[in-house]
């Protein structure tokens, strides 16, 4: 670590306006894309990268970075606002964040997210910054069977996100499971349940998908029950946490911090995969439970601090293999070439400044972040107070402008009111959502390593199990499922509990 | 009078509106540009880098539209179907002649008014730099003596470089694994990792860890040495008659006025040779491979047949 | 909950055997031994079973929660009806009509359903959202929307 070079790359960020400002510029704009239904980070960071051509790349890479940040960030205000994840890593704040918005707490959720954020986003950003060389090492290490084994580590969270009735939230799982099957085979090329449809080949688009399971279902139950429910009283006016939330959820967010970095160093594994991973581990290792899913604090800091922490994460094999983390990486690997700059190995040689302008971008953007976001969590929370006659026509048209802008595609918007009809219904019958939105994520990353992993080995089906992390992965798995269960089991007996003592209150 | 005067002034301002058009000089209002690929991969900072530099010889901004899915078939089908006014122009790549073979299509480069071809790439074989084996020759002796051992990483079943790889493979008779992955970039990082024996995509694919040190490149499918890598022999030098590339082009739907096409063509092959393009295209290590319309045209009947030949061969193509 | 239950738990059971019914007709892979047939098959197991499950706790008495109908009677239901019919007007004459036109009457019509009549205020809000929207998507981010019939007088 030349930490001289460190020192002078702040300088060349933080004292040059012009990469200041296309900070700012970077943070804002992420900010708004993500908190949009329909635009993530990574459409954020693809549609900027032809406004690079020809700039200096301090401030190219500056500007990109700062979308990348803040797209990540900006996910959490739809999802705490009107329940719609504005980007697919924040769908796991869903679960916190929203009732958190519905009881009044859409303030002190949102200034939630943004610490956590905020403080994932650091941490990542730290040890990208002086652990590059070490992380990206186990990457490499990732084979097909290694993946198969970290997707099956993943869907073993699904117990702990389903809810009230884990038979439901399987059934859930296995259809989410097999929407991800729709389309070309990952490994022959045969084209399964596409009904003769080109639009299906690649399966049914994600963000569409994910709109419709979500924002268009929540407005149609919205429509259904006007006039029943209450108009809600959102108290605002705080932009930071309060003492007491951070101290109860400071435990929290170190923890996801770190499963964030982690799972974004690995290639191919992004923030909603980390995010779900930690809000799981956040509810496993609590006092208490069965108050998730009720709105609470920590459930929301665990999957902000978690996805903020996976960009540096994903920055950490880019930068030092030339290898992107995750989808928003891979499309800054284009800007680095544009620029004439090949992430790897060689920039650390030929181009040290570069990496280290990279390092003190990341962390600024952060701070940028931080500033940006508490001057506008008074403004998105006023969203809540807008009178849903008003509010709901205009989430309909941005729901369907943005499946619809996703591949300019009027099919991905007829996907979209189908699977909004379908998560209404499910809804409705306590079947979770967002263990098909997992399924669907992971669904085609264990099918396509496993099938893999058995052209590899000819068929033989001991590949699985001859890798120690690959091993030590599906073990990890295995045990987790073991204690949601066993969890599962506690929280109903503490929820039966509950209702006994409030039934003989009532009698007393 | 006044009522006259007026209707005189709508009569002169309709016909203003429509005889406009017809005079005005093509382009005279924006040209949208489909990309069959998702924003921020190859194709799409290619085609954007092009059009940036046709808006300064059309007069007019461009702009690119990602039609992206079915491995490029919504795009494709997006261009074939457009209005053929000369206001809606597309990239059309390879997959154009990968994909009718399959079934996966229901039409095929006949559908298309080329406009012109503007890169071509060649396959290359690239192992880990550890490997036991030097040349091509080396290789195959190699594959020959340990028949179930060789895995080759591809870009997606079916996409060019599982064809090239299985045409390699055919021309040298040694049996090899094939490996689909999600995008060539996963294939190479897998290889890198020691987790496949070869990959067999293009050079700016695999450039940045040969540099670095981590692959090398054993030979590459093309009649001429690379520019960037001048010391790689070529499949033919080395006794193996196999030249296989991917390729982009602009192509048009059918019936587009010819002086519309004339004016797009001149346009974006200026474009083509300015210096800010040329430098983009070293940049990225792209090879340009300019075809006028004509032969792009029949460089894509050639090229058609060659594929569907070689994807029966492999048993990749319906029937 | 119990009807609900019965009802959820076929569904499922419908769309396993569904998916290997398909799965029977996919090219089997004799190298690997598993082909694109293989996922599916094990995914519509799991969902049969997990759906046989869910039956026979509905038949048991061990259905948790309570069920809401859907009733076509009730006015709640209607109005959501309604507004998934307005998306799917909106969905069809979006390419056509373009998207200016097709928005304001969009964000109009279901503001008229959920009870806003208000001329003055219908105009407000559709004009400023088609046009809000159009500046960040259009403009700022250089996504093409369709103008459909206003494209030949701009």
């Amino acid at each position: 670590m030349d930490f001289g070079l460190l020192f002078h790359s702040f300088g060349n960020v933080m004292l040059d306006w012009h990469v200041l400002l296309a900070i700012f510029i970077g943070v804002t704009g992420g900010i708004t894309i993500g908190a949009l239904p329909g635009l993530t980070a990574t459409m954020g960071v693809a549609l900027l990268v032809p406004f690079t051509f020809g700039r200096p790349p301090v401030e190219s890479l500056a500007m990109l970075l700062g979308i990348y940040c803040g797209g990540m960030y900006g996910g959490s205000i739809s999802a705490i606002l009107i329940r719609t994840p504005g980007t697919p890593a924040a769908a796991a704040t869903v679960l916190e964040g929203y009732p958190m918005g519905q009881r009044g707490e859409a303030g002190r959720a949102l200034a939630m997210a943004l610490f956590a954020s905020f403080s994932g986003g650091m941490i990542g950003a730290l040890i990208m910054t002086f652990l590059s060389p070490f992380v990206a090492g186990v990457a490499l290490e990732f084979s097909y069977v290694e993946y198969f084994a970290l997707a099956l580590f993943g869907l073993s969270v699904i117990i702990s996100i389903s809810g009230t009735s884990i038979i439901k939230g399987i059934m859930s799982g296995f259809f989410g499971l097999l929407l991800s099957t729709i389309g070309m085979d990952p490994i022959s090329g045969f084209p399964r349940f596409v009904f003769g449809r080109m639009d299906l080949m690649e399966g049914p688009a994600f963000i569409p998908t994910l709109i419709g399971l979500f924002a268009v279902a929540e407005l149609f139950s919205n429509i259904e029950k006007m006039g029943v429910t209450e108009k809600i009283q959102a108290r605002i006016g705080q932009f930071l946490p309060s003492w007491a939330d951070i101290k109860t959820s400071a435990n929290n967010i170190g923890k996801s911090s770190l499963i964030g970095t982690i799972v974004g160093a690995i290639p191919g594994a992004g923030g909603d995969i980390a995010a779900f991973v930690s809000y799981a581990e956040a509810k496993r290792s609590s006092k208490h439970p069965e108050k998730f899913g009720t709105g609470l604090i920590e459930g929301v800091a665990a999957t902000e601090s978690a996805n903020n922490a996976c960009s540096g994460g994903a920055m950490i094999p880019l930068l030092s293999l030339g290898v992107p983390g995750d989808a928003v990486t891979a499309v800054l690997l284009g800007a680095f070439i544009i620029q004439g700059l090949q992430p790897g190995p060689l920039l650390y040689k030929e181009h040290l400044d570069v990496v280290y302008n990279v390092f003190a971008s990341m962390i600024v953007a952060n701070v940028a972040m931080l500033i940006v976001g508490a001057v506008g969590v008074r403004f998105f929370a006023k969203v809540i107070g807008i009178q849903k006659e008003i509010l709901i026509p205009i989430i309909f048209v941005l729901s369907l402008v943005g499946s619809y802008a996703m591949r300019q595609n009027v099919f991905d918007v007829y996907l979209t009111i189908g699977f909004g009809v379908v998560g209404y219904i499910m809804q409705r019958y306590h079947y979770p959502l967002s263990p098909i939105l997992l399924a669907l994520i992971l669904g085609p990353m264990a099918e396509s390593n496993l099938r893999r992993s058995m052209v590899v080995s000819g068929g033989d089906w001991h590949i699985l199990f001859s890798r120690p992390i690959a091993v030590g992965l599906m073990v990890l798995a295995v045990a987790f499922l073991a204690a949601s269960v066993w969890n599962h089991k506690r929280i109903e007996r503490r929820l039966t509990e509950a209702k006994l003592i409030a039934a003989e209150g009532a009698s007393a | 009078m006044k009522r006259r005067t007026m209707l005189v002034g709508i009569a002169a301002l309709v016909t203003g509106v429509f005889a406009a058009p017809a005079m005005a000089a093509f382009p005279e209002k924006p040209i949208t540009v489909i990309c069959p690929w998702s924003p921020g991969g190859g194709t799409d900072v290619l085609l954007r880098a092009l059009s940036k530099e046709a808006e300064k010889f059309l007069g007019q901004s461009i702009t690119v539209v990602n039609q992206t899915g079915g491995a490029g078939a919504i795009g494709h089908n997006a261009i074939r179907a457009a209005r053929p006014d000369g206001y809606t122009v597309g990239m059309i790549t390879f997959e154009l002649n990968s994909l009718p073979p399959q079934g996966l299509i229901p039409f095929d480069y006949k559908a298309f008014d080329p406009l012109m071809r503007v890169n071509a790439d060649p396959a290359a074989l690239t192992v880990k730099k550890d490997a036991p084996y030097n040349t091509l020759k080396e290789f195959v002796d190699y594959a020959k003596k340990n028949p179930s051992e060789i895995t080759i990483g591809n870009s997606a079943p079916g996409s060019v470089w599982h064809i090239a790889a299985g045409l390699m493979a055919d021309k040298t008779g040694i049996q090899v694994k094939h490996v689909p992955f999600d995008g060539a970039a996963p294939a190479v990082t897998a290889l890198v990792g020691g987790h496949l024996k070869a990959v067999a995509v293009s050079i700016p694919e695999v450039r940045g860890q040969v540099q670095a040190g981590n692959l090398k490149i054993l030979g590459v499918m093309d009649t001429e040495r690379d520019a960037l890598f001048p010391a790689v022999s070529t499949f033919k030098e080395q006794g193996v008659d196999v030249a296989f590339h991917t390729w982009r082009g602009l192509g048009l739907p059918k019936g587009v006025p010819a002086d519309v096409k004339a004016k797009l063509a001149d346009s974006f092959k200026k474009a083509m040779e300015t210096p800010d393009f040329k430098e983009f295209l070293k940049k990225t290590s792209l090879n340009p491979a300019y075809l006028g319309p004509d032969d792009f045209s029949k460089f894509l009947a050639q090229n058609y047949k060659d594929v569907e030949a070689v994807m029966k061969g492999l048993g990749l193509a319906k029937k | 909950m119990k009807t609900a239950d019965f009802i959820g738990g076929s569904a499922g059971i419908a769309l396993g055997a569904y998916v290997i019914f398909e799965g029977s007709k996919m090219p089997p892979d004799l190298i690997m031994k598993i082909g694109p047939s293989f996922f599916p098959d094990i995914l519509a197991s799991g969902l049969i079973i997990f759906s046989m499950i869910l039956i026979i706790y509905a038949f048991i008495g061990r259905a948790k929660g309570e069920a809401e109908a859907i009733s076509l009677k009730d006015k709640g239901i209607q109005r959501a009806l309604v507004s998934l019919l307005a998306i799917i007007a909106y969905t069809a004459l979006f390419e056509p009509l373009g998207y200016p036109l097709a928005t304001i009457l969009l964000v109009a019509g279901v503001m008229v359903l959920l009870g806003k009549r208000q001329p003055k205020e219908l105009a407000i809000v559709s004009l400023a959202t088609t046009f809000g929207i159009w500046l960040i998507f259009a403009k700022l981010l250089k996504l093409s929307m369709p103008m459909g019939i206003l494209e030949r007088l701009l």
